[in-house]
């Protein structure tokens, strides 16, 4: 689903964790109904999350999550559908995007719980331009 | 012939060879869900497994076996049961560079038994590593009087991973005729 980077660092810095953390912020204050999210490595480990509900077990999701969206890039590669960019779950009393991040070097995962009755078009609007300001932070 | 479903569990610790002896087995393109790790500590390999790889392959009998990787890493535990579910059986494979490769085999055994009760086990990378001695899998299987085949293997060639699936299929013939 990635480049694969070809560096020694293999953890998101600091500074690149702020700026992805930053983003998330900003979709948990600005979007109404957002409730939890979360940045996580697509190796399963939880990088930083922003909530206002925080009944969840973040190392856990992190590694569903990034299980969750490498199983289903592998089932879109079967349809030669190639790089996954979010998957929404419906659920009766809520919602969860996973939000793939193809930063070239330290790729990444946002998971975003929210109301039911969230502006979804709003909501992956945001999404999709804190990914493109992840990656671009990422980018030399 | 008493298989008519079909399905192989490959566990074991990080970097022990699982995707690679299903690749070396599947007779069609593996599914691989595979992401880069960034947990150096654990293990320098550039990918790691985080979902399920998937492969087939079709015994001499024409029986079609899928073979399915799990992710090594404890926190993917909540995926183990789900794979194990139905299970011809299960290969442990462990890494003989580890530092403390006898207590993640004994970790990975209590976990998998309670899942499957046909084990078989493969040492990996025996090659790379000469300060441990491979006996202490030997003597290790003799002092907990356990019965699970013990492998020495190189994930990569297919005859070693075609002789551990035979040996899970052997004792599940062993155990049926044992009870009919």
């Amino acid at each position: 689903m990635f480049n694969l980077p070809q560096i020694d660092q293999r953890t998101a810095s600091k500074e690149l964790v702020q700026i992805a953390k930053i983003q998330a912020n900003d979709i948990l204050t600005s979007i109404r109904g957002v409730d939890y999210v979360m940045l996580c490595s697509t190796d399963g480990f939880e990088l930083a999350s922003v909530h206002k509900k925080d009944d969840y077990n973040s190392a856990k999701l992190a590694a569903v999550s990034s299980s969750i969206l490498a199983m289903v890039g592998a089932f879109l590669n079967e349809f030669q559908l190639s790089g996954c960019q979010n998957i929404t779950f419906d659920a009766e009393n809520g919602k969860a995007i996973l939000t793939s991040i193809p930063a070239p070097h330290h790729p990444m995962v946002m998971v975003t719980l929210s109301s039911k009755d969230v502006l979804l078009g709003q909501l992956l609007y945001s999404l999709k331009q804190a990914s493109t300001a992840i990656v671009k932070a990422d980018t030399p | 012939m008493i298989l008519q479903q079909y399905k192989i569990v490959f566990v074991g610790s990080m970097g022990a060879g699982k995707t690679e002896a299903i690749k070396s087995l599947s007779e069609i393109p593996v599914l691989a869900t595979e992401a880069f790790n960034t947990d150096s500590k654990a293990h320098n390999k550039i990918q790691t497994t985080v979902g399920i790889d998937y492969g087939e392959i079709t015994l001499d009998d024409g029986a079609k076996i899928g073979l399915y990787g799990t992710p090594g890493q404890a926190r993917f535990d909540f995926i183990w049961p789900l794979i194990c579910k139905g299970a011809l059986g299960v290969i442990i494979l462990i890494d003989h560079n580890n530092e403390a490769p006898l207590e993640e085999l004994e970790s990975y055994l209590n976990t998998f038994k309670s899942y499957n009760k046909n084990i078989s086990i493969g040492i990996t990378h025996i090659d790379e590593n000469t300060n441990h001695s491979t006996t202490i899998y030997r003597e290790w299987i003799i002092k907990n009087k356990y019965a699970y085949p013990l492998f020495l293997i190189d994930a990569r060639e297919k005859e070693h991973i075609l002789l551990m699936i035979e040996s899970l299929v052997a004792n599940l013939e062993v155990n049926f005729k044992a009870m009919s």
